[in-house]
């Protein structure tokens, strides 16, 4: 059965679906955070040489 | 008219508006952070970039980083004595409570401020000098000092271990417009061959960076929190996850270990040579014994040496010319002493021709002050301290620095 309009739901449903609605675009603003402090850390690695430095004194 | 049908989707619950937002939000607040927290200094108790603070342990101090340690110490008031150049002037050897930089700040006394920034393999104008151009107008009373072997060539752009410190002050926006450098960055950073395709391009990279600081960010992470995989130099759990502020400067003590132990035959056969051929590329042998300088040699080391610095930072920084240890120097012929002492002093004169002040360093020290051929111990570093020091004071008098 296809989902009502919000404005054609009943009122308890209609929290409900708001509260749904929310809880997804925070979650995926989370994600997107998530996503962000990989990438950042990501960047930061590759940036790195791939192997360390080594000193030879002569 | 029926609609197509839409492929579901596999995460319906995912709004790709909020994602992007949460990315690009993500992003700026860590951009922001790593931009604030450089601002400040983490090094508390700084001496010197000791090796698991250095690239020898997969840790690159930023350009900002090294200011904010810099800031930490010194007001615009003071004079401030930044040391770059490599392991010699780095103290290997000396112990931090032992270090040649600390004798000079002592010699020095409240009115300077003395900051090794020095790394092990470092050319001259490497990460000390790019901090020093960086800071160039915040403390306007400032000198720099590295060192060289004579007629030692430095690029524009320095080597390549330290390569990212110039890097990113010039994608910073923090130096002068110099254009020998200029030139030679742009035909490193056209070339394939800088380009190791384990790691990101050098110039993307240096670029992202200057707008997300994730070098700084990171690195802050990993000196007060964690340090985050494992390193050739630390490849254990759980040591190579500790903040590198949990390592002490554990620099070894020359004076503690004998002299057969830094002297083993191998090394003694090796250094000699290295020794007999320390300037024996820059001259020929007269007939009756003097030397002449080779005028290929002579031209190149006058043009790197014009190139190495901006014109504008020349005057306040000295070069040090050092001597190799008497214990190989006197098992020299006298001509080719001779050669050497005259390279030293050649070298010297070309470096105050371009604008440069530069001393030698070595004649009167004995076998005790090497460790090495090269590297100086605790009374070598304090010999040198004593040399520096007047050579830094007349510059500061020169550069009217002194001044109230």
């Amino acid at each position: 059965m296809p989902e009502l309009p919000i404005f054609a739901q009943k009122p308890q449903a209609k929290v409900v679906a708001l509260l749904t609605g929310i809880g997804q675009y925070i979650a995926s603003f989370g994600i997107g955070l998530l996503i962000a402090l990989l990438l950042h850390y990501v960047l930061y690695r590759i940036g790195l040489p791939s192997k360390p430095f080594i000193y030879v004194a002569f | 008219m029926n609609e197509p049908n839409e492929a579901p989707r596999k995460w319906p619950w995912l709004r790709p508006p909020a994602l992007l937002l949460g990315v690009v939000t993500g992003l700026t607040v860590l951009s922001w952070a790593g931009r604030e927290v450089t601002k400040s200094d983490w090094h508390t108790n700084f001496t010197r970039f000791h090796p698991m603070i250095s690239p020898e342990a997969m840790y690159e101090p930023t350009v900002d980083e090294m200011c904010a340690i810099v800031r930490a110490r010194c007001t615009p008031a003071q004079v401030l004595v930044i040391v770059g150049g490599n392991s010699i002037l780095l103290g290997v050897g000396q112990p931090a409570d032992k270090i040649w930089t600390q004798r000079l700040q002592e010699s020095l006394g409240d009115r300077y401020v003395v900051v090794n920034l020095a790394f092990r393999g470092a050319s001259a104008n490497d990460a000390g000098a790019v901090v020093a151009e960086t800071l160039r107008a915040e403390f306007p009373r400032e000198i720099y000092i590295a060192n060289e072997n004579p007629f030692q060539s430095t690029s524009p752009i320095g080597t390549v271990t330290y390569r990212f410190a110039l890097l990113d002050a010039y994608y910073k926006g923090y130096l002068l417009p110099w254009k020998p450098r200029d030139m030679a960055l742009s035909g490193y950073l056209k070339t394939l061959d800088y380009r190791d395709y384990n790691e990101m391009d050098h110039e993307i990279g240096a670029k992202l960076d200057s707008w997300l600081y994730f070098h700084g960010l990171w690195n802050w992470f990993s000196y007060t929190q964690h340090f985050t995989f494992a390193t050739t130099l630390m490849p254990h759990a759980p040591e190579a996850y500790w903040p590198r502020s949990r390592f002490k400067d554990a620099e070894t003590d020359f004076d503690a270990s004998a002299f057969e132990s830094r002297f083993p035959p191998g090394v003694v056969a090796t250094d000699l040579n290295i020794s007999r051929h320390y300037s024996s590329a820059f001259y020929h042998e007269n007939s009756d014994g003097s030397w002449t300088e080779d005028e290929l040699a002579y031209q190149i080391y006058v043009k790197d040496s014009r190139d190495a610095f901006p014109d504008s930072v020349k005057p306040r920084t000295l070069i040090l010319i050092g001597r190799n240890s008497p214990f190989y120097t006197r098992q020299l012929l006298p001509e080719i002493v001779a050669r050497d002492e005259k390279a030293i002093g050649d070298t010297i004169g070309i470096l105050k021709a371009q604008g440069y002040a530069a001393i030698g360093y070595g004649r009167d020290f004995g076998v005790e002050d090497f460790g090495d051929r090269t590297h100086l111990t605790s009374s070598g570093g304090a010999k040198l301290a004593e040399i520096v020091a007047p050579a830094i004071e007349s510059m500061a008098q020169k550069l009217n620095y002194l001044h109230p």
